[in-house]
């Protein structure tokens, strides 16, 4: 159970300083607005890994799984409408955003239930 | 010609590797998204997010072609020399002009999105701002009844009430026996 924990924790200490390197990276390049789009990602690793830090306070095992992947489904929820909204409206550059949350979130996601079910007893 | 605040939109949105390298593809051939994004090895929602922001400076152009949308650069503005864009002239009343109208179309887009209204402020310079921008709908010296009224600030807002009740007292409405209208005095479309 420590193992899972801890991969998953550093896959966030990880995530989280790459995004600040491509931003970084984007930015000196000349591309900001590329830059913001890594900072976006970023933004969404953070706010689930402080989410991941909460569900872990849960009683048991079980509950801290259905705490993160309930979490994990509902934020993007708003997120998925946002974008059809957006894209009623053709407007590019929000369903760029939007779709960036929605793919970090999956990601997050993905590996969360990786690392969990990997180091299952 | 373009004013100062389109210029430094123009410039501001050249000022990006990304679309520096769009219209350097266009500038060779009209292309679609997809060819962009395959041309540039970045994704077709990244190059759509660009073209936005060069279509919304003026710099390129949309058009339709059996299923695709095709995007082409605007070349006389290219074709223009820097200096005649760094003299552009501006002087003390267009300035202002200028940054009255700059701080209403931030207000309008803090305040609107796709056209709804997302909150009233509370600071009446804002809120005077807001009404104004919805007043517009109205045509200047039509008989309106509530019920018509209601219906369009419900477009604008669930609290229609509220909406209507301070564009009256804002003087943008204007009510009597016979219904609601649009003074002439209020008739400003910029």
């Amino acid at each position: 159970m420590v193992k899972a924990e801890a991969s998953i924790i550093n896959y966030f200490i990880k995530q989280i300083e790459e995004k600040k390197k491509q931003s970084t990276l984007c930015y000196e390049d000349g591309r900001a607005d590329e830059a913001n789009l890594e900072k976006i990602a970023g933004s969404v690793l953070t706010l689930f890994q402080t989410v991941y830090e909460a569900s872990l306070k849960q009683d048991d095992r079980m509950s801290q799984q259905t705490f993160m992947l309930d979490q994990l489904q509902q934020i993007p929820n708003h997120w998925r409408q946002s974008y059809q909204i957006a894209k009623q409206h053709d407007d590019a550059v929000k369903m760029l955003y939007e779709s960036i949350k929605i793919e970090t979130a999956k990601q997050i996601r993905e590996t969360f239930i990786r690392y969990w079910g990997e180091h299952d007893e | 010609m373009m004013n100062e605040r389109e210029t430094v939109q123009l410039f501001k949105c050249l000022a990006d590797k990304t679309r520096l390298q769009i219209l350097r593809s266009l500038a060779n051939e009209d292309m679609d998204v997809e060819r962009l994004a395959q041309r540039l090895n970045v994704t077709p929602p990244t190059i759509s997010f660009h073209l936005k922001k060069l279509a919304d400076a003026g710099a390129v152009s949309s058009y339709k072609e059996q299923y695709y949308t095709f995007y082409s650069l605007h070349r006389e503005i290219f074709m223009k020399n820097i200096l005649d864009f760094i003299q552009i002239q501006s002087d003390e009343a267009d300035l202002q002009a200028q940054r009255d109208h700059d701080y209403r179309e931030k207000i309008i887009a803090s305040f609107f999105e796709y056209g709804k209204l997302k909150s009233l402020p509370t600071q009446r310079k804002k809120k005077r701002i807001v009404l104004e921008e919805i007043v517009k709908s109205f045509k200047v010296n039509q008989i309106y009844t509530e019920r018509e009224v209601n219906i369009m600030l419900a477009d604008y807002h669930d609290d229609f009430c509220t909406l209507r009740r301070d564009m009256v007292e804002a003087g943008l409405l204007k009510r009597d026996q016979e219904g609601y209208q649009r003074p002439c005095k209020y008739e400003k479309e910029n």
